[in-house]
């Protein structure tokens, strides 16, 4: 019994050392009503992962390990950095990136 | 062997998917929970591992498969929402809904004939995609008290995948003894500023209050937990609208939440407001008082359905139930919206420019902008607010005290006045009122510094911008515009003579300025703002609520991170005297540097010389903190001039880089520069400067090559950055007069105060009476049928 859980155990670490998961998400901006297409975004990592989102704003980053990112989104006036979680066991991490919510408002108004 | 270990690998992943499955299959709130009500285990949404990167969700992990309103709203019996269900990850082909069932019964069927019945598109919130499922069955509500658990089941690539929710519905049964409730919201008006204004406007002698505000007189006191769906930190739309819904919405979202068509805010499912509800249900007038821009987050909260808070053109035609194609809210693909929401009675505030159209001269002659305005197509709001054909009552439309109190109270009013246009003003913006202090000057009322409006640095003796349509001077402009217990009274006029003897009426009444006044640091105006909010208070309590059928709240969307960390005696600092003004930053527009104690320079004279800022010396903190002197001669119920011999200082735990001289600026003015890391050279230039301490907005005029390193980016921290205070998450406080105010005792979610509103309604007055036999506020632990489902 003992050595069914220690190779459990060691399973369980070779398991986690390989673990990739996958981000998906969407660029938009919910303030100005938009979507953002052919963004380009960098998840900062070692080494970086670049991908450009689709027409509809979409995007994904495969292989990629469990932890805490930022990811960087340049778009046509500035680049914005925004952070994410990319959790164990969740085979894909869903992440949204609106920049109304990501980016300090433009206005006041916006608070 | 490699082969093998990779089979190994594969079965141990396998199994272990299989084993922890449960645990990361999204949070089973229903499983949690034993038939007693007791826990059945620990495990948050959040220790489960979320869907989300920042935002753990209940989702199904391999979809994100999820049912709107999110999982434990807090529902009112016959409350209307929407009801959704949608994936987040494009499958490989289409997805379909395989079951969808409410406390056990299949609804599924009637769910996707409503949807058909409904039509797809906008009306139901389909995805562009066909590998996305989403459909909103629209107004649905639960007619029965209890607890609900909604599971729903898609097939998606042959595989079906699962999600539940729990909606708690808690009692509701009109009683009548309740027949208005006023909701007082001072925005970012945390204990600070409460406790700020009580000392400058009543008083404090050797260490004891010599009065006491309204909102520290009523009956009970709670403290409201600020969370939005999607933040720590709230802004002002769900941190209003959670109070009205019992939804925890996101940021920027007003009576909606989030869902998987980003592209389109208009179609996300919805939730009734308690304006509407008791509009719909009881006939009760509802209305709206700030002193923001009218659709702004607070007022918009009431009677506003979208996902994004800058719809402003579209919110003004929400609040008059004005639906046409063309326009800004069409009326094509919107009929379960226009279904739901509800006129407003009363809609007073600023933000002429939603309301009118660009080619109306008033807009620049008499509300003074350089700009805006709706588009022809657009249509005219003003226009339309006095038609017969296109509003159900049509409104009087109010621009000034004169116009508003020449109002008949036996028609709905919409007021909308002056902002505070000043060009030397960037603290404000035009689209706001102006703020109390500056009203208060403009009726030589009080004085900034000792300077009475006559001064030529206020800018109000002379001829406004645009045009003379509102006054001759813009002294004249400003007086004009009513203060927040004039909007109040008059509203309370119209609301108790349009519902009658019999009828109700619910009011919003919001000092959006203890905010917005609040992002610029102007802190002596933000005690103002507060102080005509407790006057308003104070009208209301003596005189409509002193009929005990008046439900009163008083509380706060949020907070700033303000404190009071002692007081200041800017007048020990003579001109011309040992220690003058000034000296206290190097004017270095790279490097802005403090100079204090520390300066080594021999220029500045530190050597032994005189020391450089003695404005660092003015600031008495902890014991050295002593009263302050302000002084009321008028009896108006607001300090004379805001620089008191002895004044207050209130200090920010999020700031921009700005400089102070303790001094009130005689204009609001934005602290910051070109961008935070910079103070506004035109405020305080002979300030001590206050480095700031909040990330700030990256810009980017280059980007880095592809594959470079990130370090090579130019994004920066010093420029393109809003540079004002920001928002807090602490609890705010909720003070509570009339019946059913003992419900409000106690610590909660901001969306409990929906029930608690509610309960009061329902007759409930004892804080007892919430607990109902589950764990949540006034609902009792049954299971009702799934037929309770009701609006298919």
């Amino acid at each position: 019994m003992r050595t069914l859980f220690l190779a459990f155990a060691v399973l369980t670490c070779l398991v986690q050392s390989v673990q990739a998961e996958t981000i998906y998400g969407r660029v938009f901006d919910t303030l100005k009503g938009k979507i953002l297409p052919n963004t380009r975004l960098v998840l900062g990592s070692n080494p970086n992962q670049e991908t450009t989102s689709d027409s509809t704003g979409t995007y994904w980053f495969r292989n990629v390990k469990p932890g805490p990112y930022l990811v960087h989104i340049f778009t046509a006036e500035r680049e914005v950095v925004g952070r994410l979680v990319v959790y164990k066991s969740v085979p894909t991490t869903v992440a949204n990136l609106d920049l109304s919510k990501i980016d300090a408002p433009d206005s006041d108004d916006n608070y | 062997m490699k082969l093998k270990h990779a089979t190994l690998v594969l079965a141990a992943t396998l199994v272990i998917t299989n084993l922890t499955a449960p645990a990361f299959a999204g949070p089973d709130d229903d499983a949690r929970f034993r038939g007693n009500g007791t826990t059945r285990n620990n495990l948050d949404p959040i220790q489960n591992g979320g869907l989300f990167a920042d935002l753990p969700t209940n989702a199904e992990p391999n979809s994100g498969l999820r049912i709107m309103p999110p999982t434990n709203t807090q529902l009112i019996q016959g409350q209307r929402f929407d009801l959704r269900v949608e994936t987040q990850i494009p499958a490989t082909a289409t997805v379909v809904l395989k079951s969808l069932t409410v406390n056990g019964k299949d609804i599924t069927t009637s769910f996707t004939t409503k949807i058909t019945s409904q039509g797809l598109g906008l009306e139901s919130g389909t995805p562009a995609s066909a590998l996305l499922y989403g459909a909103s069955a629209r107004n649905l509500t639960f007619s029965t008290p209890g607890i609900y658990v909604v599971v729903a089941t898609v097939t998606i690539d042959g595989v079906d995948r699962t999600i539940t929710n729990t909606y708690p519905v808690a009692n509701y049964a009109f009683r009548g003894n309740v027949k208005h409730v006023v909701v007082f919201l001072g925005d970012a008006m945390g204990l600070p500023v409460r406790t700020a204004a009580r000392i400058a406007g009543k008083g404090i002698f050797e260490g004891r209050l010599k009065g006491k505000l309204f909102m520290d007189s009523m009956d009970e006191y709670g403290l409201v937990a600020t969370a939005s769906y999607d933040s720590i930190i709230t802004d002002s739309a769900p941190g209003m609208a959670n109070y009205v819904t019992g939804l925890k919405q996101p940021n920027n979202g007003l009576n909606v939440s989030a869902d998987n068509t980003p592209e389109t805010n208009l179609d996300n499912p919805r939730i009734e407001t308690l304006w509407e509800f008791m509009k719909r249900t009881q006939g009760w007038k509802t209305g709206v008082v700030t002193d923001a821009f009218v659709t702004d987050a607070t007022p918009a909260s009431e009677a506003g359905h979208t996902r994004s808070r800058g719809d402003r053109a579209i919110i003004a035609q929400q609040f008059l139930d004005y639906y046409a194609d063309g326009t800004a809210q069409p009326a094509t693909g919107f009929a379960g919206l226009k279904e739901l929401t509800q006129p407003l009675d009363v809609i007073m505030g600023g933000g002429a420019t939603d309301w009118t159209v660009s080619t109306n001269t008033t807009l620049q002659t008499f509300y003074q902008y350089a700009s805006g305005g709706r588009t022809a197509a657009q249509q005219d709001l003003f226009v339309v607010a006095q038609d017969p054909t296109k509003v159900a009552a049509t409104y009087c439309v109010a621009n000034n005290l004169t116009s508003l109190n020449a109002c008949p109270s036996n028609k709905p009013l919409l007021g909308i006045f002056t902002g505070e246009f000043r060009t030397i003003s960037s603290g404000l913006g035009g689209d706001n009122i102006p703020g109390v202090l500056d009203r208060l000057v403009a009726r030589d009322l009080a004085k900034i510094g000792g300077k009475d409006a006559t001064n030529a640095s206020l800018g109000l003796n002379v001829a406004p911008p645009r045009g003379t349509g509102c006054g001759a001077t813009v002294k004249d402009c400003f007086a004009a515009v009513p203060s927040k217990p004039e909007m109040v009274s008059k509203a309370i006029s119209v609301l108790n003579t349009l519902a009658g003897r019999q009828g109700g009426w619910m009011l919003m009444i919001e000092q959006s300025q203890t905010d917005k006044l609040a992002h610029p640091l102007e802190y002596e105006r933000v005690i103002y703002e507060a102080l005509e909010l407790d006057k308003a208070l104070g009208s209301v309590l003596t005189g409509t609520a002193n009929d005990d059928r008046t439900l009163t709240l008083v509380t706060a969307d949020h907070a700033q991170p303000e404190t009071i960390i002692g007081v200041s005696l800017p007048g020990s600092i003579v001109a011309g005297g040992a220690t003058p003004l000034g000296s206290c930053f190097t004017a270095s527009t790279t490097y802005p540097i403090t100079l204090g104690s520390a300066d080594t320079s021999t220029a500045t004279g530190t050597d032994g010389g005189t020391r450089p800022c003695p404005l660092q010396d003015i600031v008495g903190t902890f014991n050295d903190a002593t009263f302050p002197t302000y002084v009321d001669a008028n009896n108006d119920g607001f300090p004379d001039d805001p620089d008191a011999t002895v004044k207050i200082v209130i200090d920010d735990g999020g700031r921009p880089t700005y400089s102070q001289d303790y001094l009130t600026n005689v204009v609001p003015l934005n602290p910051s520069g070109s961008n935070a890391a910079f103070p506004n050279p035109a405020r305080d230039p002979n300030g001590i400067l206050l480095t700031g301490n909040m990330p700030t907005r990256n810009t980017v005029p280059t980007q880095p090559a592809t594959g470079a390193a990130l370090s090579t980016s130019s994004a920066n921290k010093t420029s393109g950055s809003v540079g004002v205070a920001p928002h807090s998450g602490e609890d705010v406080p909720l003070s509570a007069s009339g019946p059913g105010a003992d419900l409000f005792a106690g610590v909660y979610d901001n969306t409990d105060v929906h029930v608690r509103i509610a309960n009061a309604l329902s007759g409930k007055t004892s804080r007892r009476s919430l607990n109902q036999g589950s764990r949540y506020t006034g609902v009792p632990f049954t299971t009702p049928a799934g037929t309770s489902l009701t609006g298919f």
